[in-house]
């Protein structure tokens, strides 16, 4: 097990002397075998769970896009028949969703951090975090079956008509495992909100919390209050699918707007489900290597229940070209310009924070700088979409595509990866190579950029998303696109394996590397099962960065 | 951690924190379980806009005799639920399981009712997607489409109740099993949570489904 004579390249701050030997009571050698992880209700374990779930799902979509990038490099798409990829990107589409984006920080970092950071032995509901898990993987299984069974064609948005009367694949079940994932997902956000309140140690009171934790909190709302809908609406497609009943069918007296209204009533604020984590995990990041507090702490707080908040109000702007009426099209425009304010006030205060701060540029800040290039993108050209004569334009288009992956791959992907580097030792007890690192995250942040930078000049060019061939004038910039996303694979694959390599190489990591504030680098790396050996008692604000 | 006490779940530092957790935990999951109804809700009253006369019509097929008692019954077991609610907090467990398994029967009877009412819309062939005599309306798309939503809206709330009554019949029989030792609030609270907010969601079920007849 000892392998801290295989020098490893090292970091920032030296780490303490004393780092023990022999390996200690931990969490992951507390119970062993298979079983003890199954029947776990320690949430560090569970994250594990999750960990390789989710990451087993992101592979498989992340290959789907593979094929679909490889496709469009010839305008006449010489690679899969138009049928099949309307499939991949579904599949893509559906897994990166709700198998990978939704749940990531939260089940992942949310599991393992929550109780750590709130100096709790567990989250509120134990038994209910490992159902939530169990849930999650039937929910796999029946989207897996659907792409087995031949896959679905009708995009991960279900449209109706087309999914519940025309379309041809395996509908019913992909809606089912997407029914059953919202409740994996409302298990966790009603976990954490019982836990963030209520299991807070002596003196942590809520200015003094991480902004990890008013970011999860605000997720939680977020996910307890939208999940149901969408489970509704993907029930009402079932339904109707299965007996004909056409509420969602004009030519049975149903009204497809009305499936539009419920699917965006949760699918717009699943947006900020998936982001918001990553807001917390940055100003995590920021704050450790800048070592300063992160400036306006209130203000990142309250801006991240105010984007809750905004982020249930704009899903019409999913709907300006359907035939929702142009008054409602004018405030929802409106609308969806607010939520740039607090996401800005977020933005500028990490900038402040690192110009106050003495920044080291580890991996996880490259990945949070990057992070605020891609994000600030992404959010400025939001606000182009939400503005209803350019969205006119640009709809249906490359635009949008490119648009939202500078938020949920740029912004999200970024966060969850900076995020599981700056936790990493607390997690595994292991240091990751910090050169590898670094270099990971500049090929990921060049190959994010090739790929979908050129969807911006292809989608304002007229190129519509969802198909598969395209005019030969447009071939350049997807050649360009294609290249990217083999950057930007070999990105991903870096971490994939210098952070496996860590577990048995990596050089044994100290209880707080980083010497960052925050109660679980209190704690043991990896922690024991319980935790704390006694309930900390939190008498500072957070961040309290002397030097 | 075995020197904590059996009564506390080891996440828990004491008995408050597992207490306050409990409830607040119950209330998140009724906010989410207001919006899953909601969703109901709204499709219903965008359905009912296109449809306002065949809703009209569709409403007189439902039984109002029944339709009504069933609302008493309910709302008396939710009395029943408070009542047994405020016995346990004084420790007259006796008279809490007797009033808790009262609660049970009546929403057992609920169900009895509620599937008896099923058993006629099968009768008369008035089964949306299924089986759906169309002669019998004078709206008939805008007929189904309400059947349609009777049955879900419905369905989903007796699901509830069915979920309710085995809940609270098993306290009752743990209760009894657990003989002389203090009933602990948080469980008795949390279940009457559950059990009124299923009730109040039959309060719109029934106006909006049963009431609204020509």
């Amino acid at each position: 097990m000892d392998n801290s004579a295989n020098s490893q390249h090292h970091l920032v701050n030296d780490p303490p002397e004393n780092v023990a030997e022999e390996p200690q009571e931990n969490y992951l050698n507390e119970g062993k075998g298979l079983m003890s992880w199954l029947t776990t209700t320690d949430h560090k374990r569970i994250g594990i769970l999750y960990l390789l779930t989710i990451t087993f799902f992101f592979c498989i979509a992340a290959f789907a896009a593979a094929i679909m990038r490889a496709d469009l490099t010839t305008p006449q798409g010489d690679l899969v028949i138009s049928e099949t990829y309307n499939k991949l990107f579904t599949v893509h589409g559906v897994l990166m969703i709700w198998f990978f984006l939704v749940p990531s920080i939260p089940t992942v970092l949310g599991n393992f951090l929550v109780p750590l950071m709130l100096g709790a032995k567990d989250v509120a509901f134990p038994r209910l975090n490992l159902a939530s898990w169990y849930v999650f993987v039937a929910a796999g299984v029946f989207t897996l079956y659907a792409m087995v069974a031949g896959g679905v064609d009708t995009g991960w948005t279900f449209y109706t008509p087309y999914s519940s009367t025309y379309s041809n694949g395996h509908v019913i079940s992909m809606a089912m495992g997407i029914f059953i994932a919202g409740f994996s997902s409302i298990f966790t956000g009603v976990n954490f909100i019982a836990t963030i309140h209520k299991m807070r140690a002596p003196g942590l009171t809520w200015m003094r919390l991480p902004l990890f934790i008013w970011s999860l909190y605000a997720t939680s709302i977020v996910i307890v209050l939208a999940t149901p809908v969408l489970a509704i609406s993907m029930f009402l497609v079932m339904v109707e699918r299965l007996f004909g009943v056409g509420i969602f069918d004009p030519a049975l007296g149903g009204d497809p707007l009305l499936f539009q209204h419920l699917f965006w009533f949760y699918s717009h604020p699943a947006v900020y489900i998936m982001i918001l984590p990553g807001f917390g995990a940055i100003s995590e990041i920021i704050a450790t290597f800048s070592r300063h507090r992160v400036y306006g702490y209130s203000v990142v707080a309250f801006s991240s229940l105010s984007i809750a908040v905004l982020g249930f109000l704009v899903w019409g702007h999913h709907m300006f070209v359907s035939s929702q009426s142009v008054y409602a099209g004018l405030v929802f425009s409106l609308l969806s310009f607010l939520v740039a304010v607090p996401s800005a006030i977020k933005v500028f205060n990490w900038s402040v924070t690192m110009i106050l701060g003495r920044v080291q540029f580890t991996t996880p800040l490259l990945y949070a700088v990057g992070f605020l290039g891609l994000f600030t993108i992404g959010g400025l050209t939001g606000l182009f979409l939400a503005t209803l004569a350019v969205d006119v334009h640009v709809h249906d288009t490359y635009f949008v595509v490119a648009h939202f992956h500078y938020i949920m791959v740029g912004g999200m992907v970024m966060g969850y990866l900076g995020g599981l580097h700056l936790w990493w030792p607390k997690i595994t007890g292991r240091m990751y190579h910090e050169w590898w690192g670094r270099i990971g995250a500049t090929l990921i942040f060049i190959g994010f950029n090739l790929t979908f930078f050129p969807q911006f000049i292809l989608g304002y060019l007229g190129m519509p998303r969802r198909y598969h061939t395209y005019p030969p004038e447009f071939q350049f910039l997807n050649v360009v696109s294609t290249a990217g996303a083999t950057i930007l694979g070999l990105g991903y694959l870096l971490p994939f394996i210098y952070l496996i390599v860590s577990l048995k190489k990596g050089k044994k990591a100290p209880d707080n590397p980083w010497r960052a504030t925050g109660l679980e680098w209190t704690t043991s790396s990896p922690p024991p099962k319980h935790n704390f050996e006694q309930t900390p008692t939190v008498n500072e604000e957070a961040y309290a960065y002397k030097d | 951690m075995g020197h904590l006490s059996q009564e506390v779940h080891e996440a828990y530092r004491d008995e408050v924190q597992e207490k306050r957790t409990g409830y607040l935990g119950m209330w998140a999951f009724l906010s989410s379980e207001i919006l899953f109804f909601g969703s109901f809700f709204l499709a219903y009253a965008v359905i009912r806009s296109f449809h306002a006369d065949a809703f009209r019509e569709a409403s007189g097929h439902l039984s109002l005799l029944w339709g009504t008692i069933n609302t008493a019954v309910l709302l008396v077991s939710s009395y029943l639920i408070a009542f047994g609610e405020k016995a346990f907090e004084l420790r007259r467990n006796k008279a809490g399981m007797l009033s808790w398994a009262g609660a049970a029967v009546l929403g057992v009877a609920f169900l009895a009712i509620k599937f008896y009412e099923y058993g006629e819309k099968f009768h008369h062939h008035h089964i949306p997607g299924l089986d759906f005599k169309a002669e019998d309306f004078q709206h008939p798309q805008g007929a189904e489409l309400f059947h349609f939503l009777y049955f879900s809206m419905t369905g989903l709330h007796a699901l509830h109740l069915i979920v309710g009554v085995c809940w609270i019949s098993g306290m009752v029989l743990w209760f009894k099993l657990r003989k002389g030792r203090t009933i602990q609030t948080t469980y008795v609270t949390t279940a009457a949570l559950y059990w009124h907010f299923v009730d109040l969601v039959w309060v719109f079920l029934y106006p909006m489904l049963y009431l609204i007849r020509p």
